[in-house]
């Protein structure tokens, strides 16, 4: 007998407000059709009613804050909260340009480590300018040795493989003809 | 703000990276040549000394471009061009022509081809160029004569079209430059 009020106590409170599921509610109204539990059923509605009408009760205007700066104070004193205060001081103000200087520090060491050459400054339009005219000057100067390396070598072309062999051949003609002209 | 310091220091970074390998690279490339060597023969600082490449080689060929489109689309093509100079007295050039000529068998023997090898009037003429597989990597131009700067090396490095120097380089002056050059540039 026992389980079965224990399964009519576990939900009298449910079935007051509502919330059984339909099967449930639907066994529980079966019960109470045969008079069994309508006494507590009834007795818990009143109970329920009556809490209803008591008047609320406000919380004081401090509570909250209070509740709020207890709630704070125990998050601060954790090891989360000594780190995340050990973050917030090295990132202050106050160290914020040191470490930023370092991180700048440590990238240019590594470009030197790198074999990067020091820059060494910005570079001018005067600089530009002058470097523009050096440009030009060093394709001038090749274009002009070139020319003349060209002439030079069909000089020294000419000479060997066209005007001596031409010359030999007028020879043998001219000589060819002096014997023709003697017979 | 934190990310933002994370950022630019990354940022940074890889250019500066970017760079050092863009300056490893040059003396990489098959026709650049390492004037160590040249500068060695002589007792003497280069009377003149030009070394453009990078960033400055960049600067150098759009301030031209709107003067020379040409000379532009050139420039844009080449990564770097070296020039010394040097004054010789007569008894000099002998000992010069002969380092030359021993430097010239060494380009020749990494694969350099003669263009011109003249010696007239007592002037020493070598030019080669540094074939590519379907262009010209390195131009290397040596003149040993006796004489204010007389005796130059010049190297050009990158995409290089011969005729286009010729083309282009006929409409300069090679006047001298305005006071002796001597400094590293083009960094």
């Amino acid at each position: 007998m026992k389980p079965f009020q224990d399964w009519i106590d576990d939900r009298i409170e449910a079935y007051v407000d509502g919330e059984l599921s339909p099967e449930d509610r639907e066994d529980f109204e079966r019960v109470l059709a045969v008079g069994v539990g309508e006494r507590d059923v009834l007795m818990s509605r009143r109970v329920r009613d009556g809490l209803r009408s008591l008047p609320r009760p406000m919380l004081g205007a401090g509570v909250s804050r209070h509740v709020l700066e207890h709630a704070r104070a125990e998050a601060q004193s954790g090891p989360v909260a000594w780190l995340r205060g050990v973050a917030d001081a090295l990132w202050a103000p106050v160290l914020r340009p040191v470490l930023s200087m370092a991180l700048l520090v440590l990238v240019v060491t590594s470009a030197v480590l790198i074999g990067r050459p020091a820059r060494q400054g910005v570079t001018s339009p005067a600089e530009v300018q002058r470097a523009l005219a050096e440009a030009k000057w060093a394709l001038a100067y090749v274009s002009h040795v070139g020319s003349e390396t060209g002439s030079s070598v069909r000089t020294e072309v000419l000479q060997p493989h066209v005007v001596r062999p031409m010359r030999q051949a007028l020879d043998i003609v001219l000589d060819e003809h002096h014997k023709t002209v003697i017979r | 703000m934190k990310r933002s310091v994370f950022l630019l220091g990354l940022v940074l970074a890889t250019v500066w990276a970017g760079e050092a390998r863009a300056q490893a690279g040059i003396e990489r490339n098959p026709g650049y040549v390492n004037f160590a060597d040249v500068e060695s023969w002589f007792d003497q600082e280069a009377t003149m000394e030009v070394n453009i490449k990078g960033a400055l080689l960049k600067l150098v060929a759009e301030a031209s471009r709107y003067d020379d489109p040409d000379l532009a689309s050139m420039l844009g093509k080449l990564k770097a061009i070296q020039v010394r100079g040097y004054t010789l007295t007569p008894d000099e050039v002998d000992g010069i022509s002969r380092r030359t000529s021993d430097f010239s068998r060494r380009l020749e023997g990494q694969g350099w081809d003669t263009v011109a090898r003249v010696r007239e009037d007592g002037e020493d003429v070598h030019m080669y160029v540094k074939a590519g597989e379907d262009a010209i990597d390195g131009l290397m131009v040596m003149v040993v004569a006796p004489g204010e700067n007389e005796t130059v090396f010049v190297n050009i490095v990158g995409n290089i079209n011969p005729e286009e120097i010729g083309r282009i380089g006929r409409k300069f002056d090679i006047g001298p430059l305005d006071g002796a050059v001597v400094r590293e540039r083009g960094r």
